[in-house]
């Protein structure tokens, strides 16, 4: 063989490798309430996601190694139940051969917990609960700092910032509910609230009248509306407008403030204080809603930004095990992909072994809003 | 300052009228048709969306916006009860796994066509009403005076009218009908349209005050159901008791322990009539 026939076929022989390793793809599930009452935090949960898989591809796929991998993202709608969310899971990892996963909901974490230890797919999950991770957690990790973490500085805040102190917590009635619900009586009696009650009711509920007749007549200053979802946050508050309750609201967990103001009325809402993922004026966060209003045609929950963040670092932890294969590699690896930037700029940290005997949380920053004129307006961040 | 008993009360009722316009269609179904509609609940979402296209995206006005939903809901029943339904007839099971698939298919192709998430619609009305020491608010007082027009009037049909007299006659006894002269056919797409078009208005209705999804059809299914059950299968009068007992007894349960036992509550009450009465509080013999 010719000199120069050689080094053109090594040529020829890399490009095909290339070109065929490029054609790999590297699957991420997500499992998520695509419909009902938390379709506005599922449809962010698979478009954040989504969205960097998008901005990777475009640059020629994500490198692992001497590889490159187009980045695939498979969504399954579990309807925030944990019965549909094990459904989804096996459909994903039997059937669609996925090794990493985020999962939404507190009772889909839960259901599927150890099934994610079992079966070492590495996955990340948005769920509240307390109860997620512990010592056991290998392959299970929060993509985002819970009301655990942030409320705390969020209720010192109120408590210096806000007039009245007899409060009524309302949650839906499930995992992330009744787990919101301890927390967040435990945490505003510490600040010197007077919890009055708790109320929990069916996420599928739209009549809250009867509900809402209790709770006025106990005269509180604050109806805390912790993890209920946007748009039934906003049917509440309407309808304790209507019934004559004109004093504060506050939603201490899974923000939405455009959707709260589509179902309320701005003027209803006005006023509300609740926890943003996202500063609206953020320049990284107006690009990734950017990118969903084309995808979606509509404003997406700013959950999104932890949605994508969690993503990112997920394909950051796997390229820094340098495979996607060995879960345990990339399970091992978080340690080393964090700190890292969030898309707005803020830092992302790994910890949580104060809280949960082991470091499988990415601590992140949140933003404490109101709703003035209909829009979002931050008015401090949490620490 | 509200008075707490007068308020239970008053959204006992708004609610109890809303489960028995829901409710009224589907026992009538039965009644006639020996059929359980487990897409009852998707066709008071089609209601729903054809109200919020109309009103919220084309900007029709809000009553012919309902007028119009009413219509198209009566409009997808008579084709579903055609092509899908009649084959069923008398055939309990199979109609209830027909209509099993016509709901999940209808919130599939309501997903497809607007989106999984829940959309709103700008109210008619806004404010609300002191009556006495109670409040109400005024979308929902017209909708409680829609509903109470809409069972008047399907009331004075059914007593009134050749249509309802024979839909009455084909629901006590189909062969006695059919020998004399009337055809059972045309009563049930005609019953299966009126029965889609009280479930197409009571989502019309209630688009402004919830919020609209696919999947809004499911809780007032379940609540027809019951209301049903505890009424008597076929009983309109029985589906009237029914809504306000189990509106009433939600509203009284809801408001003085908590919501789940509110839903408890309405379980018991219909279970412990069923012991009593299996075939429903105001049940009506029917071949």
């Amino acid at each position: 063989m010719s000199l120069k026939v050689k080094p053109i076929l090594a040529l020829l022989a890399t490009s095909l490798s290339m070109s065929i390793a490029a054609a790999q793809t590297l699957k991420i599930g997500v499992i998520a309430p695509l419909t009902g009452g938390g379709a506005p935090w599922g449809l962010a949960a698979a478009e954040g996601p989504r969205i960097l898989a998008e901005e990777i591809n475009a640059k020629g796929g994500l490198a692992v190694g001497a590889k490159k991998y187009k980045v695939e993202v498979i969504a399954y709608d579990d309807q925030y139940k944990a019965a549909d969310a094990v459904a989804a899971y096996n459909r994903l990892v039997n059937q669609d051969g996925v090794k990493h996963m985020i999962v939404l909901g507190s009772a889909a974490t839960m259901a599927l917990k150890q099934q994610i230890e079992d079966d070492k797919v590495v996955t990340l999950t948005a769920s509240y609960t307390g109860k997620a991770l512990d010592k056991n957690s290998h392959y299970l990790f929060r993509l985002y700092s819970p009301p655990d973490d942030y409320i705390g500085s969020f209720v010192s805040w109120m408590k210096d910032n806000v007039k009245g102190k007899r409060i009524v917590i309302v949650n839906p009635n499930d995992e992330t509910g009744w787990d919101q619900t301890q927390v967040a009586t435990r945490v505003f009696k510490a600040n010197g609230f007077e919890v009055l009650g708790s109320e929990l009711f069916e996420r599928a509920q739209k009549d809250f009248q009867p509900m809402l007749t209790k709770i006025i007549a106990q005269k509180p200053d604050i109806i805390e509306l912790g993890g209920t979802s946007p748009a039934t946050a906003g049917l509440v508050i309407r309808q304790a407008r209507e019934l004559g309750y004109d004093k504060l609201f506050s939603k201490t967990g899974g923000a939405g403030p455009k959707d709260i103001v589509a179902s309320a009325g701005a003027k209803a809402a006005e006023g509300t204080i609740n926890m943003l993922y996202a500063d609206p004026a953020n320049e990284g966060y107006k690009r990734l809603a950017a990118a969903y209003r084309k995808a979606r045609g509509q404003e997406p929950n700013e959950i999104i930004v932890s949605f994508y963040d969690g993503a990112n670092v997920l394909l950051n932890a796997i390229q820094k095990a340098d495979t996607v294969d060995d879960t345990a590699k990339v399970a091992a690896a978080f340690s080393k992909a964090l700190p890292m930037k969030s898309v707005q700029g803020d830092e992302l940290t790994l910890g949580g072994k104060a809280s949960y005997g082991v470091d499988a949380q990415v601590m992140s920053v949140n933003y404490i809003g109101t709703i003035r004129n209909g829009e979002p307006v931050v008015l401090g961040k949490t620490k | 300052m509200i008075s707490l008993v007068e308020q239970i009360v008053v959204n006992g009722v708004m609610a109890g009228l809303v489960y028995t316009l829901m409710a009224l269609g589907f026992t009538l179904v039965f009644g006639i048709m020996r059929m359980v509609n487990f897409a009852h609940g998707e066709l008071y979402m089609v209601g729903a969306f054809a109200a919020l296209t109309l009103h919220g995206t084309l900007g029709w006005g809000y009553l012919p916006s309902v007028l119009v939903a009413t219509g198209v809901a009566a409009l997808f029943g008579a084709v579903i009860e055609r092509l899908l339904y009649r084959p069923f007839v008398g055939r309990e099971l199979g109609g209830m796994i027909m209509s099993l698939a016509v709901a999940i298919t209808l919130q599939a192709l309501a997903v497809i066509a607007f989106g999984p998430a829940e959309q709103s619609l700008a109210r008619p009305l806004t404010g609300a009403v002191r009556v006495h020491e109670a409040v109400i608010s005024l979308d929902r007082a017209m909708v409680a005076a829609c509903a109470v027009v809409a069972l008047v009037a399907f009331q004075l049909f059914l007593r009134h009218t050749r249509l309802g007299l024979a839909m009455q006659a084909v629901a006590q006894d189909r062969e006695a009908a059919s020998l004399m002269g009337v055809e059972a056919g045309a009563i049930y797409v005609r019953s299966f349209a009126i029965a889609s078009a009280l479930a197409g208005l009571a989502g019309a209705l209630m688009a402004p005050i919830y919020t609209v999804a696919p999947t809004m059809g499911e809780l007032p299914m379940l609540k027809a159901f019951v209301v049903v059950i505890l009424g008597g299968l076929g009983s309109v009068p029985g589906a009237m008791i029914g809504g306000l007992l189990i509106g009433l007894s939600e509203s009284v349960f809801a408001t003085l322990f908590d919501t789940t036992l509110a839903l408890i509550a309405s379980f018991v009450i219909v279970l412990s009539v069923i012991v009593v009465k299996p075939s429903g509080l105001w049940s009506r013999a029917a071949r």
